[in-house]
């Protein structure tokens, strides 16, 4: 079968400097594929490339066959890519509820509703409120996101990204400055959004307990280019991996 | 308070609204109508602008465009012996929603200043195309001393150069902008405007087309600025350059942060305070203007949500 993801000799200068060289990768249907790499690897550059924030000096992005290069932010949305940031991103003044009808508005191509109350669709408040519990944020539906702890407001994000029920999800950083307990709950949830649903996710991490725990493939990028490739075992041995992150981190 | 209590309560204000509004022109005179008239006719057009700018997050320094298009286009037509005033006012709201199209397919890529500029820009532009172009615009003097006809047709007319007559016809434009722009705000379209004020880069990641949704609420207020210029030309019996000046254009926007960007009602109160205020100091000095900075700048310190913003914000406190 066809990769979900397939990316080809993907490259982006900012003038003269090199962000991200030359980066070929494959993600596979249903295999929870991480992208790691030392701070300023370009990770971040890489995921605004696939999810359109701005196109690639060169390079293709295929998605299930099809050429998504430069294609602006909406259009890969509602193609079937999905995002969350690092630097949480959510509708902040609107309630947890909203932030999640919003997207699954969106999702629907309902937005050309002008008439009928969106705070009393039934069907929509349905859907959103399956995404709540499965978030476990019920309780807070109703709720400004601003009255959110910083763990509930990153599963906001995530809310968000589900409503428009994606096939593949970019994670950039899922669980950067969450608390321990936290960070568990998150894994858990990618843990089990992999398993019962037909998303693929695709991860960048600074923690590499989170990385060796959740991802069957592994990608390593350093200074913009890829490093390696392979397992969680194969990537802790290599030693071309351990020499990029000086010893210290690779460890899980 | 059961359920009932609680649906029934909205519509008990709709009604009071109302019959204040009907029983209104029983009470006060020929002067304060007029007046009523006028912070009506300025309350659509702040309604206009806060769907643009509290809702979307697109702060309009050339709002004034719309409304001095509805206003010149309806007495163009008038001042040309257009037969009917029907005609002449939906052809001058069809111009101003024309407009709007194409100015905000021109602005609505930009954000925050530089939208503002570019809209104030296109504002200037209109007020020296209708101080220029003499023979169609009248110049500097605009199209003066329209006569208006009756509104409807043969035995089912009434003439509305009757300050009461006309009263209640803006009454009537005035709760169905309400009743619309209401509706709208409220709409799944409304929910996904006020997510791009929000987050606009999040909208965007979330399928959200951000110009298309900018670019349909431009028009729309566009559309509504027309209706109140209209109105206001049939008002004045006359379109000027003024309508189409920044200050014009500043008007909706004073009146909104006045009453609270926020709040559905809050320019229609902002508007009210800002008739108020004017009306009250010119009775005492010219230099009204003045007088209104000085009271304005406190309100803005004291009520940082609007005066109706702040108030209700204190009441949702008090409650729960």
């Amino acid at each position: 079968m066809a990769p979900i993801l397939e990316v080809k000799n993907l490259t982006k200068h900012f003038g003269k400097f090199q962000a991200v060289t030359g980066v070929s990768l494959t993600v596979e249907k249903g295999e929870l594929t991480a992208l790691i790499g030392p701070n300023g690897a370009g990770k971040t550059t890489f995921y605004n490339m696939l999810s359109g924030k701005f196109p690639p000096t060169s390079g293709k992005i295929f998605f299930e066959g099809r050429d998504i290069t430069g294609a602006p932010p909406h259009k890969i949305a509602r193609m079937g890519i999905g995002r969350s940031f690092q630097i949480t991103n959510i509708f902040t003044s609107m309630t947890v509820m909203e932030n999640i009808l919003s997207a699954l508005i969106a999702h629907h191509g309902a937005g050309t509703s002008f008439f009928a109350p969106a705070r009393k669709n039934k069907k929509l408040l349905e859907e959103g409120s399956k995404i709540l519990e499965s978030l476990g944020l019920t309780p807070y539906a109703d709720m400004p996101t601003t009255q959110l702890s910083y763990g509930d407001k990153r599963l906001v994000e995530i809310g968000i990204v589900l409503a428009n029920s994606p096939r593949l999800v970019l994670l950039d950083e899922p669980t950067a400055g969450m608390t321990p307990e936290e960070t568990e709950r998150m894994i858990e949830l990618i843990h089990h959004l992999a398993d019962e649903t037909d998303t693929t996710f695709f991860l960048t991490e600074h923690d590499m307990k989170v990385v060796f725990s959740v991802s069957k493939k592994i990608y390593v990028l350093h200074q913009g280019s890829l490093l390696a490739a392979g397992s969680p075992e194969e990537i802790q041995k290599n030693p071309e991996v351990r020499k990029a992150y000086l010893g210290g981190e690779i460890h899980a | 308070m059961t359920r009932s209590d609680s649906s029934l309560k909205p519509l008990f204000g709709w009604a009071a609204g109302l019959a204040a509004l009907i029983l209104l022109p029983f009470v006060i005179n020929t002067y304060i109508i007029l007046l009523t008239t006028e912070v009506m006719i300025m309350g659509i057009f702040a309604l206009s602008f806060n769907l643009l700018f509290g809702y979307t997050g697109l702060l309009s320094f050339g709002h004034a465009a719309f409304f001095g298009m509805g206003g010149y286009v309806t007495a163009y037509l008038l001042s040309h012996a257009c037969p009917s005033l029907t005609l002449a006012f939906l052809t001058g709201v069809a111009g101003a929603s024309l407009t709007a199209i194409v100015v905000g397919y021109l602005s609505v890529k930009l954000d925050e200043i530089y939208f503002a500029i570019l809209t104030l820009g296109f504002g200037m532009m209109f007020f020296s195309l209708a101080h220029q172009w003499r023979s169609v615009t009248g110049g500097s003097d605009g199209l003066t001393g329209l006569v208006v006809p009756r509104l409807g047709w043969g035995a089912f007319s009434v003439d509305i150069s009757s300050p009461w007559h006309y009263y209640y016809l803006v009454v009537a434009a005035f709760l169905l902008t309400v009743w619309i722009l209401r509706r709208i705000t409220q709409s799944n379209f409304g929910l996904i405007l006020v997510s791009i004020r929000e987050n606009k880069e999040r909208a965007a990641f979330t399928g959200i087309n951000i110009r298309a949704y900018r670019l349909a609420s431009f028009s729309i207020a566009g559309f509504f600025a027309g209706v109140a210029g209209g109105l206001f030309a049939v008002f004045d019996r006359m379109a000027s350059p003024s309508m189409l000046h920044w200050t014009t254009s500043a008007q909706p926007v004073l009146m909104t942060v006045l009453g609270g960007a926020h709040t559905f009602f809050g320019p229609v109160v902002g508007s009210i305070l800002f008739f108020f205020i004017e009306h009250i100091i010119t009775k005492f000095t010219d230099i009204w203007m003045i007088y209104l900075g000085a009271i304005l700048i406190p309100l803005v310190i004291f009520f940082p949500e609007g005066v109706l913003g702040t108030l209700l914000g204190l009441k949702k406190r008090k409650h729960g």
